[in-house]
């Protein structure tokens, strides 16, 4: 099995808006990786937080915030007419589509990240336990999940997490590579 | 309208509009008649019927670059197969994105217009969220 690298949300979200300050980074790390023949990875958990953050982005409250290129506004106003709950549907389609056929970015989801474990007669979800079992990191919990994910992707040959998250990541980064032998690489601009 | 834009009439002989030195110099680069021919003769025709078209326009953006608009008279499920046609077809030959609009009705599930829309941008080398600025998304939302 090829070596796999999980992204992080923020990487896809990067790669999704040309003009933001991780895009050209972000580019040239996944080129460079899908070169080499590493294959790159992310969780229906990252797409819930890219999806989310996009919204914001489209949404017709933040018009004037974000301005879109020509031709684009009239596609960005299609789904903008999407009743919510289909816009999202039709974000996450779009999403899973262009990061795969643009960056060859596998979505993956297995279902033993959601086998049922038990502790103390409580039943958890193995992803959740996992959680629990690595809170000892020093982290948000919203990136303790990707950690959690990622290394129980390691079935699928996950040696590696990018991010551009520099705050969160750099404290953590070699207990991450020293106790779960996940190596961390963080995406910087001039200005990080 | 904007002094780079050229309009297209496809039932006669093309007829250039607004055709600014600004557009002409912008066009030569990529070998606007060679564009142009390829467009009217090779792939646009045979793929649709002449009264569909409602409208074809040769623009140029910041961080798009030059594309090309169709306007069709067509519902969404038919101008997504001309669409995707055209970005097999046309984009690999001019390396300028093709763009379809159309005035039918909506008839694909939000599923499917996500799906067909990240495909085909994505065979154009083109995102969706291009935006005319610059952004630091990942300082921005983590502000919020």
């Amino acid at each position: 099995m090829n070596t796999a690298c999980y992204l992080d949300a923020n990487i896809i979200i990067a790669l999704l808006f040309p003009t933001d300050a991780h895009h050209k980074n972000s580019l040239e790390r996944v080129y460079h990786l899908n070169m080499q023949g590493t294959r790159l990875v992310t969780s229906t958990y990252a797409l819930v937080e890219v999806i989310s953050n996009t919204l914001r982005a489209t949404d017709p409250s933040k018009q004037g915030k974000y301005i879109f290129a020509e031709p684009l506004p009239q596609y960005i106003r299609l789904l903008q007419n999407l009743k919510p709950n289909q816009r999202c549907e039709a974000l996450l389609n779009y999403i899973i589509s262009y990061i795969k056929n643009s960056f060859h970015i596998e979505v993956i989801e297995q279902k033993s990240l959601y086998e049922i474990e038990t502790t103390n007669n409580t039943k958890i979800a193995r992803l959740f336990h996992e959680g629990i079992k690595l809170s000892w990191i020093k982290i948000r919990t919203k990136d303790l999940l990707h950690i959690a994910i990622a290394n129980l992707l390691k079935t699928h040959g996950v040696k590696c997490i990018i991010t551009t998250d520099k705050t969160d990541f750099e404290p953590i980064k070699q207990t991450l590579e020293k106790d779960l032998d996940l190596k961390v690489e963080i995406l910087t601009t001039q200005q990080s | 309208m904007s002094s780079n834009r050229i309009e297209i009439s496809i039932r006669s002989l093309p007829i250039v509009k607004d055709c600014s030195q600004i557009a002409l110099s912008l066009f030569t680069k990529f070998n606007f008649t060679q564009l142009l021919t390829t467009l009217m003769q090779q792939v646009i025709l045979r793929l649709i019927h002449p009264q569909k078209i409602q409208g074809i326009t040769i623009s140029s953006s910041p961080n798009i670059g030059p594309y090309i608009l169709i306007e069709l008279d067509l519902n969404a499920s038919e101008a997504f197969k001309i669409w995707e046609n055209l970005a097999d077809t046309l984009y690999p030959q001019t390396r300028v994105p093709v763009f379809v609009v159309w005035k039918g009705e909506m008839d694909l599930s939000p599923s499917d217009l996500g799906k067909r829309l990240g495909e085909i941008l994505a065979k154009m080398n083109t995102s969706l969220f291009t935006l005319t600025h610059p952004v630091d998304l990942t300082k921005e939302f983590s502000e919020e």
